[in-house]
């Protein structure tokens, strides 16, 4: 029998029996939207934790002064040339930023704490997460901006507003203690109340002036894509001749290494997914192969080969694979598509409503060698499962099939 | 319905089942697989969960602390528990608590020579801080707290101040009554727990020490409580409040750790997701095979039909047998997701084959070395409900057309 005439036959089957191949189609194509959305969505969460140790204010690149990590301070800092910028090839980096953060102590004329104040130029800032948050009051307007910027837990243990004065004192770069008083501009909310508590803003050039410096503590670059990483770190190792210049992984090594953990259970859930997927589909295959015995037996009578009937079944098989995976990967991607705004987790759980929007919204992410592996996996795994079972129908003498 | 009647269609149910064992295994087996795949997942995912909060509590909050009122938003020396050993002893002998321990801490300078750094110095029982918290086990050089006069220094506040091993370092600080407080240590240890946070601030003591310098008497900042079961909390935080002097209070990890709570809060959140796509998939599958199995059927449904059996029987009949399947299935997945879960539970799946060591390596991370599973009812009973219901509906409702099929036609049907 001719390979078309398989394929003729197959065709017709699959159209004669459409009550249940329907069936097994929407139970294929479910499966394997499934798959690809869950598997869009466990990509999004990774990177998302990836994103949010980025945003804190790391960049995928940072350099800093040696020392400055045990030790931070105005003492520990490098000279930017005014025009500088970093040499890194257009489309691979987002956005750098310098900055100067040191130690300083907050008063208002009720309560004192430790903060850490940082010198920023606002519209360098749209690189971390200090460009997400919602500010009461007004944001900072420049590098010159005199006005300071604190987190709304802050502030009320500080009990104190925007429009009103705080002082700060800190230690300039002569080892001096300096100190100055700043008017609150606005406070910020964002996602963490630590992050509140610690960091206070004020324009860079403010900072520097306060400190009696025109040094920066660091400079921080953030990348289009993570894979960048090794070549913008040498180099900037290259030009910062004599300064550490290091990745937010090693800068924050717990929050890597959960990175990596959480990595390691999303290897783990995919495997049990592509188990749940491939058991899915043997199970549907089989069913219905088990189900036409007696067709097959019939078919087997009347004297069509054994090699030919195998052949159609598996065929068969193939194509109602081909239309559900098509289909299913088709409606994972779209719904995807449509969910590209992302998911907002925070409607989903009690406690997370006064979280951040940044980090409660989750963005499935698809990644095309994570589909093709869906695909090929679904296909070849369809094929397989529908060979067996048909096997053994063959083999069956065909009266004994007749009769199951 | 009569009794016998209803005996009847059992009896039928009961029977086809064993006519036909082939079918019976088969899909027994397919809801067998599909459960197994729910709850291995569900008790990896809830495994992964548990091991987060256990890590964060270990670097040093514990499940539980007792603190003043005052102490979490204004940590002076004078917001102390008095008698807090002993009140940690009481606690200790509930049935919830597995560990117990008592911190004293106080902002001070810390000095040596011309050189003066700003430390939490905080005062610890080293035998039972070992077992609560990690930080002993980020030990990078010397040993931990081996004399009652050695000082456990952060790394990064070791080379601030330029000293090592030996070296003999002067506390200040201001004592409860205002009056000053003084020790002399020698550095016994150094760590390194690869947050600079902590690496450039901490100093621990053993606690006599500390309580003898600032004046704290028997008095502690926190008593730490870790449980055996944190499931357990609610019940343990319970059973502690009479204990509670006035002006002390007791707060979990939620409380100590907020960004923790939020991060478990949205991973749980997640997890969910993930849980509700995979009981999805495996109940649409399963229901998928039974609609099949039911739709092969049909030349049997007439037959029963012809011989005047009643459409409600036949229902009946389908649904006892749906149920029985669904029972064996439940029973060999329980069977068989202990034996697989038997593993990860007990032992654990090694991080290490994953590549998560190497980074751990070097910077004395307490990470676990391996993921564990966890079993609860919920990860236990809801894949094999869910599947149970989605079968249940998938079957009756595919059995609707039993009072529209004719008994003629029925029997002509070629599928």
């Amino acid at each position: 029998m001719s390979l078309v005439k398989v394929g003729q036959l197959a065709w017709r089957n699959l159209w004669r029996q459409r009550r249940r191949n329907v069936t097994m189609l929407v139970a294929l194509s479910f499966a394997v939207m499934g798959v690809v959305f869950l598997n869009a969505f466990l990509r999004g969460m990774t990177a998302q934790m990836a994103d949010s140790a980025v945003n804190n204010m790391q960049g995928h690149v940072k350099v800093l002064q040696p020392g400055y990590l045990d030790d931070p301070g105005i003492d520990k800092s490098f000279v930017l040339e005014s025009e500088w910028s970093p040499e890194i090839p257009a489309g691979q980096m987002q956005g750098w930023a310098r900055r100067v953060r040191v130690p300083a102590v907050i008063m208002s004329e009720r309560e004192t704490r430790g903060i850490e104040l940082i010198g920023i130029d606002p519209a360098q800032e749209s690189i971390s997460f200090v460009a997400d948050w919602t500010i009461e009051g007004e944001g900072l307007q420049g590098p010159d901006d005199r006005r300071i910027l604190v987190g709304k837990s802050l502030a009320e243990q500080l009990e104190t507003v925007a429009g009103r004065r705080l002082v700060i004192i800190t230690q300039g770069a002569d080892g001096r203690s300096r100190e100055a008083g700043y008017r609150i501009a606005g406070t910020y909310q964002s996602e963490a109340s630590a992050v509140e508590k610690l960091y206070v803003f004020t324009g860079i050039e403010a900072a520097q002036a306060l400190l009696a410096s025109d040094a920066v503590t660091e400079v921080s670059v953030r990348l289009t894509d993570a894979k960048h990483q090794p070549t913008v770190l040498e180099s900037l190792i290259a030009t910062f001749i004599g300064l550490n210049v290091f990745t937010w992984q090693t800068l924050e090594p717990m929050a890597a290494a959960m990175m990596q953990m959480s990595d390691a259970m999303i290897y783990i859930l995919f495997i049990i997914i592509m188990t749940a997927l491939v058991f899915g589909l043997v199970n549907t295959v089989v069913t219905a192969i088990m189900e036409r015995y007696r067709e097959i037996g019939m078919l087997r009578a009347l004297g069509m080969r054994a090699g030919a009937v195998l052949l159609q079944i598996v065929a068969e098989s193939t194509l109602i694979m081909l239309l559900g995976v098509a289909i299913g990967t088709a409606a994972g991607g779209g719904l995807c598509l449509w969910l590209s705004d992302g998911i907002d987790l925070s409607a989903f759980a009690e406690g997370l409503e006064g979280f951040g929007m940044a980090s409660s919204v989750l963005v499935p992410m698809i990644l095309p060698a994570d589909v093709v592996f869906v695909v090929v996996a679904s296909v070849v795994m369809g094929i397989v499962a529908s060979f067996f079972p048909a096997l053994r129908a063959v083999r069956l003498n065909p009266l004994e099939a007749m009769r199951h | 319905m009569s009794a016998g009647f209803s005996l009847l269609f059992v009896r039928v149910g009961w029977r086809n089942l064993w006519r036909n064992r082939g079918r019976t295994w088969r899909t027994a087996a397919s809801i067998a697989v599909g459960a197994t795949i729910v709850i291995f997942g569900m008790s990896v995912q809830k495994g992964m969960y548990g091991d987060m909060i256990d890590l964060a509590t270990r670097l040093g909050s514990g499940h539980l602390q007792v603190q003043h009122t005052q102490y979490l938003d204004d940590p002076r020396p004078k917001y102390l528990i008095s008698g807090a050993e002993s009140l940690a002893r009481q606690m200790e002998a509930l049935p919830e608590v597995a560990a117990t321990t008592v911190r004293a801490e106080a902002f001070a300078l810390v000095s040596i020579g011309e050189k003066s750094v700003g430390a939490l110095i905080q005062g610890v029982d080293p035998e039972r801080e070992r077992v609560v918290s990690d930080l002993p086990k980020s030990l990078s050089q010397g040993t931990y707290l081996a004399q009652s006069d050695h000082a456990y220094v952060g790394a990064g506040l070791a080379r601030n101040l330029g000293v090592d091993l030996g070296d003999e370092v002067v506390v200040l600080g201001t004592g409860v009554g205002g009056s000053v407080a003084a020790m002399v240590l020698t550095v016994g240890g150094i760590m390194e727990t690869g947050q600079s946070a902590v690496d450039r601030s901490v100093l621990q003591v053993a606690l006599p020490a500390l309580q003898a310098a600032f004046g704290l008497g028997d008095g502690g900042h926190r008593v730490v409580v870790n449980l055996h079961n944190i499931d357990a909390i609610d019940r343990a935080v319970e059973a502690i409040q009479p204990m509670l002097t006035r002006g002390s209070v007791i707060r979990d990890w939620k409380v100590l750790m907020p960004d923790v709570d939020q991060a478990v809060a949205l991973d749980r959140v997640m997890g969910e997701f993930i849980y509700v796509i995979l009981i999805l998939i495996v109940v649409f599958n399963i229901g998928n095979t039974l609609v099949i199995t039911i739709l092969e059927r049909t030349r049997e449904f007439g037959l029963l039909l012809a011989i005047g059996m009643r459409p409600q029987a036949i229902m009946g009949m389908i649904i006892v047998e749906a149920l029985a399947l669904w029972l064996v299935g439940c029973l060999l997945a329980w069977v068989l997701s202990t034996a697989l879960l038997a593993y990860p539970v007990m032992v654990g799946i090694p991080l290490e084959s994953m590549g998560v060591e190497e980074l751990v390596q070097g910077f004395g991370i307490p990470v676990p070395d391996a993921l564990y599973g966890g079993v609860d009812a919920r990860t236990v009973l809801m894949g094999p409900l869910a599947i149970g219901a989605g079968g249940l509906l998938a079957s009756m409702f595919t059995m609707m057309r039993i009072w529209r099929l004719q008994p003629v036609e029925a029997l002509r049907d070629e599928e």
